[in-house]
């Protein structure tokens, strides 16, 4: 081995770099397009899903698959059993839109709640309306994806949006007692296909519809090392700063978009002001301890909030379709907003 | 049509560089270069605003790093590679002291690897690299500490570290560390 191990590295990076062909840059704009033609039908497929269309379940999945959902609805502006259907690309979402059946829901309330990977490194979170948020290392959010009920206690996974990217072929399956929850990722192309394996470490409650105490969050949250500072505004809009080693800061927008029981769901945009195809880039849970503590779960697990200020009111008000006669716990949904700075 | 050429420019003169970087922290060239040129696609879709970002290279080296090392990602990266690979010998130019260097770094951690390679073959700070990686800057100089001493048996430069002596006296090191 050489002395100098800068210069040993930098060989093998030289090397590496000589034999990479420059592709086509052109053919890397068309794929950035495809992908977002692709997110898009995944979205709508997944809409037609929640909306109860169960009965053709498989169908829909098969379609997607071979791409014969383009062009479908979109989500609707609320949904029920307190959460909302996935927004598409981040797009703001309307209010007093006809609330979905809610026939769907129901398949993902035996796996909802918070999951650790039995090598104790990964997190997945069920959201009864069959929303998921996965670890991705590196990150602090989790990935944002979305479920479908196939049947037999299998759930399939196709969106995923750790960024935007979309994949297919994920199954989640029960197993035994619903203590533990088993990820399959097929192999492909000859390669050996991956299982992950998660063990329940706490439920959510699909049954809360109604505004609870985790609604009354609003306010500004500090965590235990306060590098991370959480605003969480009256209209369900939340701001997450999180301090550099360097001193410099970023900034998340989000959205709550989701209640149940005693958390929220928060989604994260990708969206910037400027940036038209805006997607989302994950989902943190939110889980009240009482008034003056909430844990929020992200790829690394849970972390302590304390409330810096006094709480100033509820994140999220029941639109008129509660009012008017659909079950209560239907929300409205306060437009997704992102923006980067400092990184 | 400014856009596309500010994109071409830059994406031809930083991609072969960065899954260089990629391959050195993940072991892998074909899962590299897949990564790599996804997460180019990302910054067109946001070109608008990466292109204006301070380091739009530290912006594609980061999320090209998260997928590559994302288990759900791997099963759709995985199938590019094979084609890829299938299509490409793996770097023929790999010497010995290469692929020792290879089996070395594959057996320190991947938040190890990612950190030696930061600093080593990107030159970036301690600072640059939490920055990057979001980890404190304690914890970056844990986990270059801890890749030293991983990789001092074969890396006669990180010996000492390995041992427990004193540090060579590399400016930068001394700085740094």
């Amino acid at each position: 081995m050489p002395e100098s191990f800068d210069a040993m590295l930098a060989d093998l990076a030289d090397a590496a770099a000589a034999v990479t062909p420059l592709p086509d840059v052109a053919a890397v704009r068309r794929r950035a397009r495809e992908r977002s033609v692709h997110r898009r039908m995944a979205v709508s497929a997944f809409a037609l899903i929640l909306l109860g269309t169960c009965g053709g379940t498989a169908a829909v999945v098969a379609g997607h698959l071979n791409g014969t959902t383009q062009g479908t609805i979109t989500p609707g502006a609320t949904a029920n059993v307190s959460s909302a259907a996935v927004p598409p690309d981040g797009a703001a979402q309307g209010v007093g839109g006809t609330a979905p059946d809610t026939s769907g829901v129901e398949a993902y309330a035996p796996i909802a709640g918070t999951w650790m990977s039995v090598a104790g490194d990964e997190y997945l979170v069920v959201f009864p309306d069959g929303g998921i948020g996965m670890s991705e290392k590196g990150a602090w959010q989790l990935c944002d994806g979305q479920l479908a009920d196939v049947g037999s206690e299998v759930f399939y996974v196709d969106e995923i949006a750790c960024g935007d990217y979309g994949t297919s072929g994920l199954m989640l399956t029960g197993v035994g007692d619903g203590a533990l929850l088993k990820l399959s990722v097929p192999g492909l192309g000859g390669s050996t296909p991956q299982t992950v394996v998660y063990r329940r470490l706490a439920a959510v409650s699909a049954a809360s519809g109604t505004a609870s105490a985790a609604q009354n969050l609003a306010g500004d949250w500090l965590s235990a090392d306060a590098r991370r500072r959480l605003v969480i505004g009256t209209g369900g809009a939340v701001t997450l700063l999180t301090a550099g080693s360097t001193g410099a800061e970023a900034a998340y927008l989000g959205t709550v978009t989701g209640v149940y029981g005693d958390g929220v769901r928060v989604e994260i945009s990708c969206k910037t002001a400027s940036a038209a195809d805006g997607t989302r880039c994950g989902v943190v849970e939110l889980e009240r301890v009482d008034a003056t503590r909430l844990y929020v779960v992200g790829s690394t697990g849970s972390e302590l909030f304390t409330l810096e200020g006094p709480a100033s009111g509820l994140i999220v008000q029941p639109t008129a379709g509660a009012a008017s006669g659909t079950q209560s716990g239907t929300f409205s949904m306060a437009p997704s907003a992102f923006s980067f700075t400092g990184g | 049509v400014s856009d596309e050429l500010d994109f071409n420019e830059f994406f031809t003169a930083s991609f072969r560089r960065i899954v260089s970087q990629i391959y050195a922290m993940t072991g892998n060239l074909a899962e590299a270069e897949d990564s790599v040129q996804e997460a180019y696609a990302r910054a067109w879709q946001r070109w608008d605003d990466v292109r204006d970002y301070a380091d739009p290279e530290s912006w594609i080296r980061t999320v090209a790093y998260r997928l590559s090392i994302s288990a759900w990602r791997k099963s759709v990266n995985r199938r590019n590679a094979h084609r890829r690979a299938a299509a490409s010998p793996e770097l023929p130019a790999l010497n010995p002291d290469h692929l020792t260097l290879v089996a070395a770094l594959r057996r320190i951690s991947p938040d190890q690897r990612r950190a030696i390679v930061l600093y080593h073959l990107v030159g970036l700070t301690i600072a640059e690299i939490a920055l990057e990686t979001g980890a404190p800057e304690g914890t970056v100089k844990s986990h270059l500490n801890r890749g030293r001493k991983a990789l001092a048996p074969l890396v006669s430069e990180f010996a000492e570290v390995g041992s427990g002596g004193p540090r060579r006296s590399s400016p930068d090191l001394v700085g740094e560390w």
